[in-house]
């Protein structure tokens, strides 16, 4: 990976919520509990996908509770479509929120996104129009979610591959607003930030240089797929050079934040994984040290 | 940050969903949710081109087909991970067009993938689009795959109290009524589905295509420590444990068992009995005796 990268100016922000970093951690994947419970390898935290664990009972759940007694777990969800038009589905959100009670995450994520309509659940993170209404439609819910989960929520930036007639306004300024609307965190993830400026020909930095960096609970690192004419979400590589550049030039801008590295496809041995997290530790120490000095 | 509130939904007004959003998701959505490219479509291709920007490379009709290609694929998966032995014996053209015509009638209406089958064994059952002469098998597919996905994840239940079945007397257990856990299934197979599906899932090369007639019965359960088990079981047990479940007495229960054995059958039931009952006492498929005096 490449280390010249131009830091921001200013210093880095102070975090607006109470949360704790938790340092470098990777997701949670069924492939790497041999190696887990086996041999209790150093992992700074979990992210759990939380839908996994959304169930009665079984499995899961028992070895949900082996992994909390050894290390912290932050909880990330994928179905909450907060973005959608149909009714908050309040079965969802009671499960969510006992799970959060055994979890003890210290914030709970889910995506700027919709996922089901009065059909169907697609589940899939589809963007929304950049208008002012889908704006005040998300914020409203997200307030109503955040109190009811009585935690800080954070709400992810997507990777999209169409953008729609009818946005009146760039996704950052989309972002930026429901959250400053909606009052809540950021969960930024820095590949679904470098996919979409591929998808839709923007410059990733200025994306950057326009959120409220005092919002990021987390960071997310990921590796996608280069289809040529457009880019592929998948979660299934390592992280590319330019995304590594472009979390270091974030980093400057909000000092060292939870970071987590998602592979869900063609899953790694877990070192493998591992070996991405202390690329990104070290990439924390450097952006601390420039400040420091 | 957040005020304290604990309150339910009905403390929480809702916004009401901008109309133009909501238009574009059931739009959207829909054309989305099916297996024809939105490219050259009569209805969706339109669709896309209301609600899309085109880009420098990609119409707004190839751009909305991502989408719609990433929902057939994601489903597809899903469900090749919980029926792999079904998947293995209709072959990928035979599960991909079951898969298919499943997702039509049954679109995913639940926030998680593990609901996504639930509907398989009942859809199966009607399913006339099985190649010939496999429907059978693939039915008997269906039923047991699905039921792993069920057992997997459910609740804990209670066990045995093993000291009150200890205390029930000689007389009291002609008119007992004995409890089975809740989550043992039974199974009667036309089809070695169990032997087939530990086949396809093992290390060794996957089995033929084909299976052949051969009638079976199984019990499936959950022990202490999670794990799921498939136990072959008698056809005698299979309808006495049915029979249990259908909450008559354990005396009118054996009376089932005994009108299907022979007079050899008949001399020996009584010791067969003791020794099912006790086998399965220790797996955990009993979990009451209801005596009189227990009410
Ligand atoms: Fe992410």
């Amino acid at each position: 990976m490449t280390s010249t990268v131009a830091s921001s100016a200013t210093p880095p922000a102070t975090p607006r919520f109470d949360v704790p970093d938790f340092g470098c951690g990777v997701g949670l994947r069924i492939p790497h509990y041999g190696h887990i419970f086996a041999e209790s390898p150093e992992v700074d935290f979990f992210e759990i996908i939380s839908e996994n664990f959304m169930v009665a009972g079984g499995r899961p759940l028992r070895h949900l509770d082996q992994v909390l007694e050894r290390y912290p777990v932050v909880q990330h969800g994928v179905s909450l479509g907060i973005g959608a038009t149909t009714p908050l589905d309040w079965e969802y959100l009671a499960a969510l929120k006992k799970l959060v009670r055994r979890t003890k995450t210290p914030w709970v994520t889910d995506h700027l996104c919709w996922t089901r309509n009065s059909h169907t659940d697609l589940h899939d993170l589809l963007p929304l129009p950049y208008t002012e209404d889908a704006l005040m439609h998300v914020a409203a819910r997200v307030h109503i979610v955040q109190d009811y989960l009585e935690l800080p929520f954070g709400i992810e930036n997507v990777s999209s591959y169409l953008s729609y007639a009818q946005s009146e306004m760039s996704e950052w300024e989309f972002f930026a607003r429901v959250v400053e609307e909606a009052d809540c965190g950021m969960l930024l993830d820095v590949n679904n930030v470098y996919v979409s400026s591929f998808n839709h020909a923007f410059e990733p930095k200025d994306y950057l240089d326009r959120l409220p960096v005092e919002r990021v609970l987390q960071y997310h690192l990921a590796g996608h797929t280069n289809k040529g004419n457009y880019i592929l979400d998948t979660h299934s590589d390592h992280v590319i050079d330019a995304v590594w550049d472009l979390y270091e030039y974030a980093c400057g801008k909000t000092g060292p934040i939870s970071t987590l590295v998602e592979w869900d496809e063609d899953i790694p041995e877990l070192d493998v994984v591992l070996a991405e997290t202390e690329k990104a530790r070290v990439i924390r120490q450097r952006v601390q040290a420039r400040h420091a000095s | 940050m957040p005020p304290e509130r604990t309150d339910g939904p009905e403390a929480h007004a809702e916004p009401q969903p901008p109309k133009q959003l909501r238009a574009l998701q059931e739009d959207l959505g829909q054309a989305f949710a099916q297996f024809e490219s939105i490219v050259g479509h009569n209805d969706h291709g339109p669709v896309a081109d209301r609600w899309v920007s085109p880009n420098r490379s990609m119409s707004a009709r190839e751009r909305a087909d991502i989408y719609r290609e990433q929902f057939w694929l994601r489903h597809r998966d899903a469900l090749y991970e919980d029926y792999p032995a079904l998947s293995h014996y209709l072959g990928d053209s035979g599960f991909e067009q079951f898969c298919q015509d499943y997702l039509r009638a049954h679109p995913p209406r639940s926030f998680t993938l593990r609901d996504l089958g639930n509907d398989t064994a009942r859809f199966a059952a009607s399913y006339d689009g099985f190649e010939s002469g496999r429907a059978a098998a693939a039915r008997d597919l269906a039923r047991f795959e699905l039921a792993f996905v069920d057992l997997f994840d459910g609740a804990e239940l209670p066990h045995a109290d093993p000291e009150k079945m200890a205390t029930v007397s000689p007389e009291a257990w002609a008119t007992a009524r004995v409890v089975l856990h809740p989550r043992l299934v039974l199974f009667a197979f036309a089809y070695p589905v169990h032997g087939y599906r530990t086949a396809v899932r093992g290390d060794g090369p996957d089995p033929e295509r084909d299976l052949r007639p051969e009638a079976n019965w199984l019990a499936m359960y959950r022990s202490h420590d999670l794990k799921v088990h498939i136990l072959p079981i008698e056809q005698r047990q299979y309808v006495l444990l049915n029979a249990l479940r259908g909450d008559v007495s354990l005396l009118d229960a054996c009376e089932k068992v005994a009108a299907t054995g022979s007079d050899t059958d008949h001399d020996q039931l009584g010791e067969t009995l003791r020794k099912w009952f006790h086998s399965w006492a220790r797996r955990g498929w009993i979990v009451d005796v209801l005596t009189d005096a227990s009410g």
